[in-house]
């Protein structure tokens, strides 16, 4: 009978629509909070061989986490781009623990094998991944952004370009051209 | 590289890919002709986008990110930096914690960390609870105690260090069989000696069991987690009975392991220092005969066991230490060892010590330290098998006497006392002893007692018992009558039926002495005539709630003031509860009254005490009330206005309103309170059911039909309301706070005329009333009218306490949002309690469209404003 806990991230996210900065700082905790709970949800209760349909997934943490009567359109595409920065942080985050877990010396015996989704290369490859998307958002910020809602937020072509008010041939183009820069600049880590 | 540059790059780039690979190369070199650092870029850029980038970045990398959230969660705090913590290694995780092994990078040591589980992160109580288990933990230097190093706050991380203790847990040390039987006395003198350090500092264990106890490889012992432990030493402040409360049962958790509990703890009752020894018997036990004492197929079986089971078989019964075990093991805590020392003084005579030392098979380098979590089902068998345990199996067969209901139960009206003036203390006695004998009378099955409220209004007047029976429409009345006898106060009681005639009636002298002994006799003679209901010796004295008269006394007065309370009588009811309390630390009344003074202090005592140390006080002693006596209504509701006034969590205080008007359905005060929450909640149709259940409880009392008016006016046509405020000021032609409401509700159905004249003339009456004035006066364009108001309210603040929102409202008239918006940041930082009705409250109507607004309604987690109103 009580509003969702989290009703608070509609008051920030309008916040941070108007303008207020700071609102943004609050919102990534608890916009991270909830999207933890709902995965971890629903892991729990789907079956576990389910594959996880991502964009499903964010769209419902919006649905549930966002009073739709209190917030414009604009809003949901702020989400959107605040869920993928998140996936992105909460990835490199586990990708770097798993890295030093790792190198941590023989007083760290980590138990990790019973859960790792993340296989020490694949955490390579993402740390790898960041640092060359942050040299892109140096050249282009935009490409940077649309990889970062393409790749870490699962969002498609036209989510992509609401987030980003582009036309969604701008966003394949970019999309087009970062794969390949990133692609090098990967290749010439190697 | 600059930006015009990538722009070419990228023309080009997509140019190219166009192409059909042949004719590329040839493109791309005429395109950048003499321009040799854009042929390079554009050259690897294709070759990198042709060599198997098909399938890269194909599948987004969020799916991953899902199902590493997805996993053990606590997995992420492995390998994580802490402030100077490295985390190792989870060891183990439970209901409340998880428990990690780290490295403190400092001091170059290994450290065990816990931390609130996961869905615990924002649980303030939970956070109260850890920092609450590091204090008690921190008071005590012992060596067979895990000593804690400190509670650090880490990137929203809150957890407590402490040392880690290589060793196993007594558990499987006694499953390896690496202690035994001759490592009983060793242990049992560890252990005691960590029970009476602790126990030295007030502070109670309440779940010693094998896996709060590790063993070193060189065989020490050290006790852990004191999540679950009481502080029970009196503070020594000037409220020396008061006593810091750390009840997990609310919270739903179940304190300690059921195998290892007393008989007290399963039956909830109030813990003391012998609690700890019962369990420990029962650690002491399991070591000595290699199995658990309590081990049943089921729950239910084991908790029978530990209330009834006293047969235990030992291998060697006549040994020391086995009578020792068995001193620990009594049901009745009074033939336990009064005390842990007792005990060690007992364990130090036996001679047989071995001291071959322990020789441990298996050195385990975790720890396990698993904690339980009760499932809330657990806990439902428990307290249904205790409830089960309780029911009364002397039901009786019912006289004949007086007619049943329907429902075979009798009705019965106790009415107020009549009183003679002369007569001592009657002021005290008129409403308490009535009220007290309907609670003692409730209880008994069968007996359907009608509440006071119901029967308030015959207070003062010369009644007819035999016209009450029918007006009341029950079986049978009591009444009540003080007068003076030979210079002695005498108490006259008279029970009626319905056709008039009198069923039974005494005379006794009363004074504080004699009064509990009185009352016991009219509810057994009550009893006796209605229902020959015979009332076991045990419930009669619970009912009772406390058989110290002083006490009983001093509870009489804190009731009295409370119920007549204002700004100086408040804090007077709260000096007798304590003195109550101090006489009787078991008195749940008394808890519960206390409770209740707490709730209202700020409301009615501004200033007197911070209004969150007054919450705090008042949270503190409705939980001890309840620990005392679960069933108590008023106690369950004190919590539950809490939860809803001051700490904003909707849910906790939807569950203690409901649980308290199931406890009792006739508790004017829970359905008062519940019809705000519901109202607010953005239930109109049920606030309004439950607000009319308190107007039909209380018909007489002005604030529950304030309350009811009030709430009829938003839900049903405003004519409706209208006219039940019509009628409200009518019977109470006094009280400014119904003119108030009426003229608001006039203001708002277009008769701002009357409501102004209104408006002015409880303003000049009383200047902290003037919000309303000012708003109204603003709206209409009368903005000097308005800020004259304002300056004589704000003159006014300076010497008493008029709530922030009253000054929000009026910046809201004046459409002076940002002043608004401060003052109720000023209200939210004070809790003062009004801001729950932000949401549903018409004058702050001008604020709603600012964003401020929102981020408000979202900090105190309510539904947005809603339609339905």
């Amino acid at each position: 009978m009580t509003a969702s806990p989290s009703s608070e991230i509609t008051g920030l996210l309008v916040d941070w629509g108007n303008g207020d900065q700071a609102a943004l700082d609050q919102l990534l905790p608890l916009v991270e909070s909830e999207l933890r709970r709902l995965a971890h949800n629903y892991m729990r209760h789907e079956n576990p061989d389910h594959t996880l349909q991502t964009t499903a997934l964010v769209n419902e943490a919006y649905l549930k986490l966002i009073d739709q009567k209190k917030t414009r359109w604009q809003n949901r595409a702020h989400f959107f781009g605040i869920a993928a920065q998140i996936m992105r942080r909460i990835l490199l985050n586990y990708a770097r623990d798993r890295h030093r877990a790792k190198r941590g010396g023989k007083s760290i015996q980590v138990s990790l094998s019973e859960a790792s989704a993340v296989t020490l290369e694949k955490a390579r490859e993402l740390i790898e991944l960041d640092e060359a998307l942050n040299r892109l958002a140096l050249v282009d910020e935009r490409k940077a952004r649309v990889v970062e809602l393409r790749y870490f937020g699962g969002l498609d072509v036209e989510e992509t370009a609401e987030v980003l008010r582009v036309s969604t041939i701008t966003v394949m183009r970019d999309w087009k051209f970062a794969k390949a820069w990133l692609a090098r600049e990967l290749d010439n880590a190697k | 590289m600059r930006s015009s540059k990538i722009q070419e790059v990228e023309t080009v780039f997509h140019e190219v890919l166009e192409l059909p690979p042949e004719e590329r190369e040839g493109y791309l070199a005429q395109v950048c002709s003499g321009n040799a650092a854009l042929y390079a870029e554009v050259s690897s850029l294709i070759s990198a986008a042709d060599s198997g980038v098909s399938e890269f970045m194909d599948e987004p990398a969020v799916s991953l990110g899902l199902t590493i959230i997805s996993q053990n969660s606590e997995q992420s705090l492995v390998g994580k930096s802490l402030a100077a913590y490295l985390v190792i290694a989870r060891l183990g995780r439970g209901g409340m914690g998880e428990v990690y092994l780290a490295e403190d990078t400092r001091l170059g040591r290994k450290v065990a960390l816990k931390f609130l589980s996961q869905e615990l992160l924002h649980d303030n109580w939970a956070k109260r609870q850890l920092v609450k288990e590091a204090q008690a933990a921190a008071m005590l230097d012992h060596p067979n105690i895990c000593p804690v190093y400190g509670i650090e706050e880490v990137e929203g991380h809150i957890f407590i260090v402490m040392q880690y203790v290589e060793g196993q847990t007594l558990q499987d040390a006694i499953r390896a069989q690496s202690i035994g039987p001759e490592d009983v006395v060793n242990l049992a003198r560890q252990i005691a000696g960590a029970l009476e350090e602790a126990h030295a500092h007030g502070i109670i264990h309440r779940d010693i069991k094998p896996r709060n106890i590790m063993v070193t490889s060189t065989g020490q012992v050290k006790v852990l987690d004191f999540g679950l432990a009481k502080t029970v030493t009196p503070k020594l402040d000037k409220e020396a009975s008061e006593f810091s409360n750390s009840r997990i049962t609310s919270k739903g958790f179940l304190p300690g392991t059921i195998a290892y509990m007393s008989p007290e703890q399963l039956r909830d009752e109030r813990l003391d220092f012998r609690s700890d020894l019962f369990s420990l018997g029962a650690v002491l036990y399991e070591i000595m005969e290699g199995r658990r004492l309590f081990a049943r197929e089921s729950e239910a079986e084991m908790i029978s066991a530990i209330l009834t089971d006293t047969k235990h078989t030992y291998k060697k019964p006549n040994s020391k230490i086995a009578q020792i075990i068995q001193k620990c093991l009594e049901k009745n805590r009074d033939e336990r060892f009064r005390s842990a020392s007792e005990l060690l003084i007992s364990l130090k005579s036996i001679t047989e010590v071995s001291n071959n030392g322990f020789m441990f098979v298996r050195r385990s380098a975790f720890w396990n330290a698993v904690y339980l979590f009760a499932a809330v089902a657990l806990i439902l068998t428990v307290v249904l098998l205790i409830k089960w345990a309780r029911k009364p199996t002397d039901l009786t067969s019912v006289a004949a006497a007086v007619t049943p209901d329907n429902s075979g139960a009798y009705s019965l009206a106790v009415l107020p006392v009549k009183s003679d003036k002369t007569a001592k203390n009657s002021d005290y006695l008129k409403r308490g002893l009535p009220e007290d004998l309907i609670r003692r009378l409730s209880v008994t099955p069968g007996l359907k007692v009608r509440p006071y409220t119901s029967v308030a209004n015959y207070e003062g007047q010369a009644v007819d018992p035999a016209k009450i029976v029918k007006e009341l429409n029950v079986n049978a009345v009591l009444a009540l009558e003080l007068f003076v006898k030979d210079g002695r106060t005498m108490l006259r009681s008279n029970l009626t039926k319905a056709d008039g005639s009198e069923i039974w009636s005494d005379e006794e002298a009363m004074d504080w002495q004699s009064i509990l002994s009185i009352q016991d006799r009219i509810v057994q003679n009550v009893n006796h005539h209605l229902t020959q209901y015979q009332m076991s010796d045990e419930k009669f004295a619970a009912a009772r709630g406390t058989s110290n008269s002083e006490a009983y006394k001093q509870f009489m007065l804190g009731r009295y003031y409370w119920r007549n309370r204002d700004k100086e009588k408040l804090p007077l009811a709260i000096d007798y509860f304590t003195k109550a309390i101090a006489l009787d630390p078991l008195y749940a009344q008394a808890y519960a009254g206390r409770a209740d003074s707490y709730v209202l202090l700020n409301l009615i005592s501004f200033g007197k005490v911070p209004t969150e140390e007054a919450m705090a006080k008042a949270r503190a002693d409705a939980r001890e009330a309840i620990a005392l006596d679960p069933n108590m209504a008023e106690a369950h509701t004190s919590l539950g206005v809490i939860y809803l006034r001051y700490e904003w969590r909707w849910d906790a205080a939807e569950l203690e309103l409901q649980k308290a008007i199931q406890l009792n359905p006739d508790y004017a005060t829970a359905h008062y309170w519940y019809s705000n929450l519901l109202f607010i909640m953005g239930h109109p149709e049920q606030s309004l059911e439950e607000s009319q259940k308190a107007r039909d409880l209380e018909p007489f009392n002005a604030p529950t039909v304030l309350n009811y008016c009030r709430i009829l006016s938003r839900v049903r046509p405003v004519e409706q309301g209208l006219a039940c405020f019509e009628k409200l000021e009518k019977e109470h032609p006094e009280s400014d706070h119904i003119k108030y409401g009426y003229a608001l509700l006039k203001y708002r159905s277009n008769q701002q005329r009357d409501a102004m004249a209104m408006f002015e003339r409880i303003y000049a009456k009383d200047k902290t009333w003037g919000a309303a004035l000012a708003y109204a006066r603003a709206r209409a364009g009368n903005l000097e009218g308005a800020k004259k108001v304002l300056t004589e309210m704000l003159e006014l603040s300076r010497h008493q306490y008029i709530p922030p929102q009253e000054f929000a409202i009026i910046y809201a008239g004046m459409g002076d949002t940002d002043n608004a918006f401060a003052w109720l940041e000023k209200e939210y930082i004070e809790r003062f309690g009004g801001l729950i009705y932000l949401t549903v409250e018409p004058l702050f109507q001008p604020l709603r469209s600012d964003p401020r607004y929102y981020s408000m309604v979202n900090r105190l987690n309510l539904p947005a404003l809603n339609t339905a109103y």
